[in-house]
């Protein structure tokens, strides 16, 4: 085989081993005596501040009976308020994912004053009309059904992290099913804000043009939380398994296959997620496509074997998962896509080469980065992590880490997590041609002597 | 090693030498009398083995016009072998119109198969 | 850090270059072209420059492009919209020069071979189009410009092959829009000095001088004008008005208004600031087309009837800070914003025509 002129031949030279540029801000952490923890990173160049409160309490925090209480609260409060945050000249905006929900608003420098105000008046201390809980429910069931009739990619996302964690909180769908949300009543939403809403269950975040002191120093003037500690939430455990919801009248086949990924504080964290930019995600429209630097998306352009792919590392505070998920027309093929995609899986642990390494890595770290391009998406970062497991690594840590996985450190951990182990699986559309778990889970080796 | 950049690049060197020069140019030209093919109105870049993919990619990026006179000689050709004649002698390809139209394009499908053959086993 | 213009005429460079400087691990490069839809001469052509940017150059196939920047941990994209085709590369910090010569080379060399235009170009424009045009308000926004500015801005956005385009007009409008005049570089994260170092010593200082092709003057617009567009599935209405330059804060804090909780109003606004002139557009979208009339008509009502807009001058004020944020678009200051009453408008029901209604109901 020819050996092809190394890239430190081309116009630059690919020096990987620099020391990067000071961080983009350093974030300062404040406990409060009453559990609150306060987090502020500032940036003068942003002309805006984010302020915000993260509480650990997304749908992890759930039982089947009330699944979707979260969300609806979320709804209840946003909705119920937006128009008062609005005079103020705030934007007022929540999110809610499995481990943590957060209230934000995001508004001109000086305005964090009101913010905290109208946060702790409307958030800590809500107070819920029990006739518009009722309303917003209807609308909440409905957006509900659309999510399950229209997008079908998330829904089976959803239900792939509720067949490989079932029985264990991590199952339950993020928003809840329209069945559970159309039983919920305003004393749901009360208990469930009552229980989790306490101070050692919550972190302030403020980015932008912000001052640490300001902020610690107006929460703890105004911001009026119960005091009491993080709830107990039983830790999510993978099982191998799958589901299918097959349906020949949709237009393609979404499938979703995945190994036990790595949680937030494991010492693999970044190598699994460089592992999954290694093979990075795919869409067939797009001219580069053809021209990726990954074995598996050649294969997949040539034969048309998929319309989309992304490989994601997901993340939680007890478990995580690995692996992909897939939009394919060409769905005679299936079993082609899935059997190399698993091949090129199983070439973590025996053949990945250093140049895929290193370009996995690079990705990463543009990814990374990138995605911290807002105050808001940096208050994202910093509080989800925060309330999830009470630390966020900071970027230079993070790129630190990320320097520091090589082909042995990928190797290693493939052969542990991904050989030869269980995989769950969710898919609808035609996955007629989607072969049986037994099939699927024989490719996650190969037969060597 | 038969791709047409290494026939070209074995070409070029024999041109640029005035040995090899005096001795392969009379040769091919008394093998292409031999072989005939420009009686039956072929260039020969007719005769190409097309069944292959760097071949198809080619033959895809050829120009419409180039194209369909390809297919007409073609045909001719077939019609040719089926009756066991000859072109009439006027019809028959003349030295100065059996240009290589497809070699550029094969030259360039080559370039590509080959640069990405060296990319995809890059080491940094 | 203050951003920082720069224009120097050392070797006739006239380019001018703007660096905003930021303690960061990662830098964005921007190339924004004066050759959007309003721009060319043929309908789609800007789309299909925009496509065609990226592909085989003469120092460097798009192959190696891609490959050479993603182990540098770089991505790079085109995008095109009314006024402009936009170039930009974000990557990390130290791979300025490589990108600096990538951008300059998509501008001087890009090879544009015959077979790209069949292969790869046209399947990902028809792409484009087909999506885009698959969504009813968007056309309903191409129907609104048309209307409003019939030529220029009026101009379709994606190719839909009507007017037929040849590799030579591609290769024309290219040779006319990549020119040293016609060109802004936006960079963030980077120095400034080594910045204006690379380019001075780059390709971009070879392109020809040109000529700056971005609107002077405000174009002519009409109003009062209606058309109707049946399609299946979500039905949508919607209204706009054209915007002189001395207006756009009062329409901004309008968008703001209508697009926030304080307006009881079911519709969505939106406000395209163009540089001579704006584009203030109202829709009404359901899968009920009953619905869409009556959300429509009550807007339209409500809005001739005239608007106190002091109540939402503080939302307008954030919002546009957080757009300067992400786009770097200057802020117009609203603090003089008072009040709106609507006037003539454009208008376009796109959907279950039947059921919406005709501009003289409104």
């Amino acid at each position: 085989m020819l050996s092809a002129r190394s890239i430190k031949q081309s116009t630059v030279s690919l020096n990987l081993k620099r020391t990067f540029a000071t961080a983009y801000g350093k974030t300062q952490y404040t406990s409060l005596s009453n559990g609150i923890t306060i987090a502020t990173e500032s940036n003068p160049d942003a002309k805006s501040a984010t302020l915000g409160l993260w509480v650990g309490a997304g749908s992890t925090s759930e039982n089947p009976y009330n699944n979707g209480v979260s969300g609806l609260l979320n709804q209840v409060i946003v909705n119920s308020n937006q128009a008062e945050f609005n005079k103020a000249g705030l934007k007022f905006g929540s999110n809610v994912a499995k481990e943590y929900t957060s209230f934000f608003t995001q508004g001109l420098k000086g305005s964090l004053p009101q913010a905290i105000e109208l946060l702790n008046s409307k958030v800590a201390q809500a107070e819920l009309n029990a006739e518009y809980v009722l309303k917003q429910r209807e609308i909440t069931a409905k957006q509900l059904e659309a999510f399950e009739e229209t997008n079908h990619a998330g829904r089976v996302f959803e239900h792939l992290h509720a067949t490989a964690f079932q029985n264990t909180p991590l199952a339950l769908p993020t928003r809840g099913t329209v069945e559970t949300v159309s039983d919920l009543i305003a004393q749901d939403l009360e208990k469930f804000h009552k229980k989790n809403y306490v101070a050692g269950n919550t972190v302030v975040v403020a980015t932008g043009d912000v001052k640490h002191e300001d902020v610690v120093a107006l929460v703890e003037k105004k911001l009026q939380i119960a005091a009491g500690s993080v709830p107990e939430i039983s830790a999510g455990k993978f099982l191998g398994s799958e589901v299918r919801l097959r349906d020949d009248t949709l237009p393609a086949a979404y499938i979703a296959i995945a190994h036990e990924g790595e949680a937030i504080n494991s010492p693999n964290y970044y190598v699994a997620q460089v592992a999954a930019e290694i093979f990075g995600s795919y869409n067939g429209v797009e001219p580069i496509s053809k021209n990726l630097g990954t074995k598996l998306s050649g294969t997949v352009s040539e034969f048309h074997l998929a319309d989309t792919y992304n490989h994601f590392s997901a993340s939680y505070k007890t478990a995580g998962l690995w692996g992909y998920a897939a939009e394919t027309s060409n769905v005679g093929n299936i079993d082609d896509l899935v059997h190399f995609t698993l091949k090129e899986w199983n070439r973590l642990t025996i053949s990945i080469s250093p140049a895929e390494v290193a370009r996995g890595k690079q990705l990463l770290k543009n990814k990374l980065l990138f995605s911290l391009n807002s105050p808001l998406a940096v208050a994202e970062d910093i509080g989800s992590k925060v309330v999830t497991v009470g630390r966020r690594a900071s970027v230079e840590e993070a790129i630190a880490a990320i320097e520091k996985v090589d082909v042995a450190a990928v190797k290693k951990w493939a052969g542990a997590k991904l050989w030869d182990q269980d995989i769950a699986v969710a898919g609808t559309g035609q996955i007629e041609g989607l072969l049986d778990y037994m099939r699927l889970r024989n490719e996650t080796s190969m037969m060597r002597w | 090693m038969a791709t047409h950049t290494s026939i070209v690049k074995a070409g070029d060197f024999i041109l640029r030498t005035p040995l090899l020069r005096s001795i392969f140019v009379p040769t091919s030209h008394f093998f292409i009398k031999q072989a005939g093919y420009r009686e039956i109105g072929l260039k020969l870049d007719d005769l190409i083995f097309d069944e292959t993919p760097v071949v198809q990619k080619a033959l895809s990026r050829l120009p419409a016009k180039e194209s369909y006179a390809r297919n007409f000689r073609t045909l001719t050709a077939a019609q040719c072998a089926i009756t066991h004649h000859l072109l009439p002698k006027e019809q028959w390809v003349k030295a100065e119109e059996d240009t290589p139209y497809l070699l550029p394009y094969l030259l360039e499908v080559e370039a590509e198969v080959a640069e990405r053959e060296a990319l995809d086993n890059i080491t940094v | 850090m203050l951003s920082r213009r720069f224009a120097s005429s050392t070797r006739g460079f006239a380019t001018k270059v703007t660096a905003k400087e930021f303690s960061g691990k990662v830098s964005t490069l921007t190339v924004k072209v004066n050759a959007g839809s309003s721009v060319a001469s043929k309908d789609g052509l800007a789309h299909l420059l925009s496509r065609f940017n990226f592909h085989n150059t003469t120092p460097r196939s798009a192959l190696r492009l891609t490959r050479e920047s993603e182990l540098l941990g770089g991505q790079f994209e085109s995008k095109v919209d009314r006024e402009s085709i936009t170039l930009s590369a974000k990557f990390l910090a130290e791979s300025l020069p490589y990108y600096v010569n990538a951008l300059g080379d998509v501008l001087k060399s890009t090879s544009f071979r015959p077979h790209e235009l069949p292969e790869s170009v046209l399947p990902a424009a028809k792409v484009d189009a087909a999506s885009a045009n698959a969504c009813p308000v968007f056309k309903a926004d191409e129907l609104l410009h048309a209307l409003t500015f019939r030529s220029g801005l009026g101009a379709p956005l994606y190719y839909d092959g009507v007017q037929k385009i040849s590799l030579e007009d591609i290769k024309e409008y290219a040779a006319k829009v990549y020119t040293q005049s016609n060109i802004e570089i936006i960079a963030t994260g980077v120095n400034q000095a080594d910045l204006t170092k690379f380019i001075s010593d780059s390709v971009f200082a070879q392109l020809p001088a040109g000529e700056s092709l971005a609107a002077k003057a405000a174009p002519k617009t009409f109003e009062g004008a209606e058309t109707r567009f049946r399609s299946a599935g979500q039905s949508v209405a919607g209204v706009a008005v054209p915007v002189k330059a001395a207006d756009y804060a009062t329409y901004q804090v309008l968008t703001s208004y209508l697009n926030s909780a304080l307006s009881t109003l079911n519709v969505e606004a939106k406000f395209s600031q163009y540089s001579q002139v704006g584009l203030f557009t109202i829709i009404a979208k359901s899968s009920d087309a009953t619905a869409v009339a009556a959300d429509i008509k009550a807007a339209v009502a409500q809005l001739k009837a005239g608007l106190d807009l002091s109540a939402a001058k503080a939302l307008a004020a954030t919002e546009l800070a957080l757009a300067e944020e992400t786009t770097g678009v200057k802020a117009v200051d609203v603090a003089a914003v008072k009040d709106f009453k609507l006037g003539k408008f454009n208008y376009v029901a796109v959907g279950d025509v039947n059921n919406l209604p005709f501009a003289d109901e409104l």
